[in-house]
């Protein structure tokens, strides 16, 4: 770990998921959730539920069987009356983060695939840090990978180990990993999903999936240069790398014009669905330096702090 | 649309090469395979430019619209465009070409006035329905105009009766070859006649009731004018459209050309030669004697100008494409008429003493040849040998020892009809140039000439009653070779033969009691009857007699016509007297071609295939036995100045409006649109290309 580059940008060309330096910047952060759930064991994270934190939050009339250890004797000594003094209760926080792991993933320059695992690896490690529960969810076709219910600091090699033994494969059905996810995630809290989001089956039914669960949902949709940007010309029979579906292009001017619109439009779209239903969409290339995108999108769209 | 266009095959072209080009771009190209994240978007970007329906491909796809422009402007300009306004009759053409000689001459653009009637010919045609390709008939575009190609120059010929398919009609009217002899309309307006009136619908009882012609034809003639019989031509056809074709009237043409051998010095040939000048210019040029293809003689000639240019025979020039109004009746009468030219005849006298063919040449060229050259046969110089036969008649015996012959044998009948069959004659043709029978009839008659004197030969038509004592000469044809400078006005004859002869027979004098002297040609044998005896009259004791005889035997030995009146013009049959055992004459033709003429059962075999001007050989068995030269020798077609319609008996006949096949044809411009087309097509795929 002591010659890996200093240089988060280095990092990019590097198969590393993830740097000291990088690790060093991303311990100052921390996941926020738009909503306040409630939490299963004591963590770091402020709850609806008055706790036994150092944050105060409240006074209230004191009422038989309270803990007499939290009545604030200075009032009752001013006051003569019996108050309790509220503090916060500090929770843990859901972190689930859905990668897409279909072979289209595994695609562009910089790899798509290689992009979403630094994401997910970096969201991961705040979460760990921050001691959230991190969930780590792998799907094509449904859920493939899963590391589940990981806290603390100490799960870091693990997950990275977990993210780097993940291969890119099968294809992608959004919708039915959703329905995998909604099943199988017990409690609330942040989902993140990293996709490209190019499915077939539609993306529709697979966001009111998520939806049901009533978490804080992000989605980051993943593309590469040559998606954005096209690099073909020619009479071509284009395949697709999933499906093996093939579309017989003669790429000309008026073509690509019209890729470009539908690709424009199709994301517009998909932030559309996102952003009616709550949840944060957020595009980016993979040309975009996944720390920029970690320290500087991801704390504007208010997912980190 | 066919009208606009003088190759309109190529429109058919147009109809696969278009498809084919569609065809092309619908094939599925050979891709490169190239591998993507995701087909999703690719899909819907092709579906969005395809949308619906194959035409919309098409309509955006600006390439195969250019090229589809390209291929169509280069079939147009292949299809040859002509920017000329339709007009069509419908109902029923005639096309009458003249191909006749003077249809050879050679105008100033080089093609002979035979080329240009036959482009006018077929440029009218087109301009028809060109309908007629069945395909479409079969969709149901009803052809209205029938078109009857009729070629006529000596006879007429239909080349094609009414049809509506142009490709026929094209075809016959390339077929029209020329003819060296002249024109002759009659006969050809009667064959169009005949065809153009309507299938006669002849019902019980209304026999004579005339049907008219359903549709009254057009008829479109396309000639020069130099038709001798055109001012008698009438017609009942409905309108006539003339197209006078060429406008050359510079010629200079041998009119007449004779040959023969000086009866008292047979080894002189003396040929004389008429030639005129038709042009308007004068003209000093020469004419030179061939013998088999050497010059023995040249003499040179000056000649006037056959007409004045201020007044040309004809009203209409051929190229004046300014319509004229119908020609009026003054100058329909004018036509037919042949200028008759300047005029300058020679004489020549040379000694040839062999048989030959001697040629007349003019070495002046003009835009008509056939006429710049004639042709004639001689024969060997040679004495006539005459046979006698008579049982006594010192009035004969005298005569014949004052002419110039070579020998004269005289026998009595008796022992005429018991010589042996050699001794008089050989193949069956007579040893003697002329046999003279005198008061003697008789079966024996190898081929030859006979002067018959009170005697009919038996195996004639002539019939005799009789002897009549009543009989004067009260009329002789002085014209005929036989009686020139035979003057029979104080020949007293005390008797002589009633004849009735046939129609055929040429009566040469007459008496009170019907025909004193004939000439009849029978079966090859040619003779010259004279019914009386020469001792029951005083003609013995005129001048005239010995005459009499000298033409006799000179007309005689010529093959029953005047030596000096031995012509064949195109068209005349060929008369060759074959050796026994042959049974066809082969003859070599001018310009190199062959036939074959079979004989009939006297050994003659007769040719009317004389299309040609020149020199015929009648080959038997590989050897020559005849030769004949046909010559042009007709003013009327020498004048070869286009002249104007006839009136054709007051039908209504209209100066047709040539049309031109050069000039107005714009094919040039759709190929150069084709290569701007081209050019644009062209950076649009470069532009495509680079995107």
């Amino acid at each position: 770990m002591s010659s890996a580059p200093s240089n988060p940008r280095r990092v990019e060309e590097s198969k590393q998921l993830l740097t000291p330096e990088f690790m060093s910047k991303l311990d100052a952060l921390e996941i926020l959730s738009r909503k306040i759930f409630t939490g299963t064991v004591k963590g770091e994270r402020r709850s609806k539920r008055m706790g036994e934190s150092v944050e105060f939050a409240d006074y209230r009339n004191y009422v038989v069987g309270d803990d007499l250890r939290v009545i604030d004797w200075n009032i009752y000594a001013r006051l003569e009356r019996l108050l309790l003094k509220l503090f916060m209760a500090e929770e843990d926080l859901n972190v689930s983060v859905l990668f897409d792991v279909s072979k289209s993933m595994n695609w562009g320059k910089p790899n798509k695939g290689l992009f979403a695992k630094r994401v997910a690896a970096a969201l991961a490690y705040i979460g760990l840090v921050r001691m959230d529960r991190v969930n780590l969810y792998g799907f094509n076709s449904r859920l493939v990978h899963e590391m589940t219910g990981i806290r603390g600091r100490r799960f870091t090699g693990q997950m990275i180990k977990f993210l780097e033994g993940i291969e890119f494969e099968g294809y992608s059905h959004f919708t039915e990993a959703a329905r995998h996810f909604a099943i199988r995630h017990r409690g609330k809290g942040v989902v993140l999903v990293i996709s490209d989001f190019f499915d077939k089956g539609g993306y529709a039914d697979g966001v009111r999936y998520l939806l049901s669960r009533d978490c804080d949902i992000y989605a980051i949709q993943v593309l590469s240069p040559e998606e954005i940007e096209p690099k073909l010309s020619g009479d071509l029979k284009l395949l697709d790398v999933e499906d093996e579906d093939t579309a017989e292009v003669s790429v000309t001017g008026p073509l690509l014009a019209r890729y470009k619109a539908n690709l424009q439009a199709y994301c517009s779209e998909l932030k559309e669905h996102c952003t009616r239903r709550g949840i944060t969409y957020l595009f980016s290339a993979t040309t975009v330096p996944f720390d920029v995108l970690v320290m500087s999108y991801l704390r504007q769209r208010g997912l980190v702090r | 649309m066919g009208n606009w266009f003088l190759n309109p095959w190529a429109l058919w072209i147009a109809g696969g090469v278009l498809p084919t080009l569609l065809i092309l771009y619908f094939l599925k190209l050979r891709r490169k395979q190239e591998t993507v994240p995701s087909t999703l978007l690719w899909k819907r970007a092709v579906q969005d430019l395809q949308v619906n329906a194959p035409f919309q491909k098409l309509r955006k796809n600006l390439l195969l619209l250019l090229q589809m422009l390209v291929l169509s402007a280069g079939v147009i300009a292949l299809a040859r465009p002509i920017l000329k306004g339709t007009q069509t009759f419908d109902g029923r053409v005639v096309l009458m070409i003249d191909h006749s000689a003077s249809m050879q001459t050679v105008e100033e653009d080089g093609r002979t006035r035979l080329a240009i009637a036959k482009e006018q010919a077929l440029l009218q045609a087109r301009r028809f329905n060109r309908t007629g390709s069945s395909w479409l008939q079969f969709a149901g575009v009803q052809p209205k105009t029938q078109l009857m190609v009729v070629s006529f120059a000596g006879d007429a010929r239909v080349r094609q009766p009414f049809s509506t398919n142009i490709n026929e009609i094209v075809a016959a009217i390339e077929d029209i070859q020329p003819v060296d002899g002249p024109s002759d309309l009659t006969e050809a307006m009667q064959m169009a006649e005949a065809y153009m009136s309507a299938p006669a619908m002849i019902t019980k009882g209304m026999e004579d009731t005339p049907v008219s012609a359903a549709q009254p034809a057009t008829l479109m003639m396309f000639t020069d004018g130099v038709i001798a019989s055109a001012a008698e031509s009438v017609s009942r056809a409905g309108r006539i459209v003339w197209y006078t074709i060429g406008a050359a009237s510079d010629n200079v043409g041998i009119t007449a050309f004779r040959t023969r051998r000086d009866y008292e010095n047979p080894e002189i040939l003396q040929a004389f030669v008429e030639v005129r000048n038709f042009g308007t210019q004068p003209v000093t040029t020469d004419l030179s004697i061939y013998l088999d293809g050497q010059l023995i003689d040249a003499k040179p000639i000056d000649l006037e100008p056959g007409m004045s240019e201020a007044a040309p025979p004809t009203n209409a020039n051929g190229n004046d494409n300014a319509a004229p109004p119908a020609t009026s009746a003054p100058a329909g009468a004018d036509a037919g008429r042949s200028p008759e030219g300047s005029v300058v005849s020679l004489t020549f006298e040379r000694p040839v003493l062999t048989a030959g063919h001697i040629e007349a040449r003019l070495s002046r060229k003009d835009g008509f040849t056939l006429d710049n050259t004639a042709h004639a046969i001689i024969p060997a110089p040679r004495k006539l040998r005459v046979l006698l036969v008579t049982a006594k008649n010192w009035l004969l015996d005298q005569v014949l020892a004052g002419l110039p012959l070579e020998k004269v044998d005289t026998i009595t009948p008796a022992t005429y009809e018991a010589a042996p069959a050699g001794q008089l004659d050989q193949d069956g043709q007579s040893r003697y140039d002329v046999v003279i029978l005198d008061k003697h009839a008789t079966k024996r008659l190898p081929v030859g000439n006979y002067l018959c004197i009170n005697t009919v030969p038996e195996g004639l038509k002539i019939e005799t009653a009789g002897e009549s004592d009543d009989y004067r000469l009260i009329w002789w044809d002085e014209t005929h070779p036989v009686m020139r400078y035979v003057d029979l006005d104080f020949v007293a004859v005390q008797k002589g033969m009633k004849l009735a002869t046939p129609p055929e027979a040429e009566k040469l004098s007459e008496s009170n009691v019907g025909p004193a002297m004939v000439h009849i040609a029978n079966d090859g044998r040619h003779y010259v009857i004279v019914g009386f005896a020469i001792e029951n009259s005083d003609f013995p004791r005129k001048v005239a007699f010995p005459v009499f005889i000298y033409n006799a035997i000179r007309f005689l030995s010529s093959g029953g016509v005047a030596e000096s009146d031995v012509r064949l013009r195109p068209g005349d049959a060929l008369r060759v007297q074959l050796p026994a055992g042959s049974s066809a004459a082969e003859l070599k033709l001018p310009g190199g071609r062959t036939a074959t003429a079979r004989a009939d059962a006297a050994g003659v075999a007769r040719f009317g295939g004389t299309e040609r001007v020149g020199v015929y050989e009648a080959l038997a068995g590989g050897k020559q036995i005849d030769r004949f030269a046909v010559n042009l020798e007709d003013p009327d077609e020498s004048s070869i100045a286009p002249r104007a319609a006839p009136a054709f008996g007051g039908v209504d006949v209209q100066q047709g409006e040539m049309l031109k096949a050069s000039t107005p044809e714009i094919w040039r411009w759709f190929a150069g649109i084709a290569l701007v087309i081209l050019l644009v097509e062209w950076w649009v795929y470069t532009r495509r290309a680079t995107i």
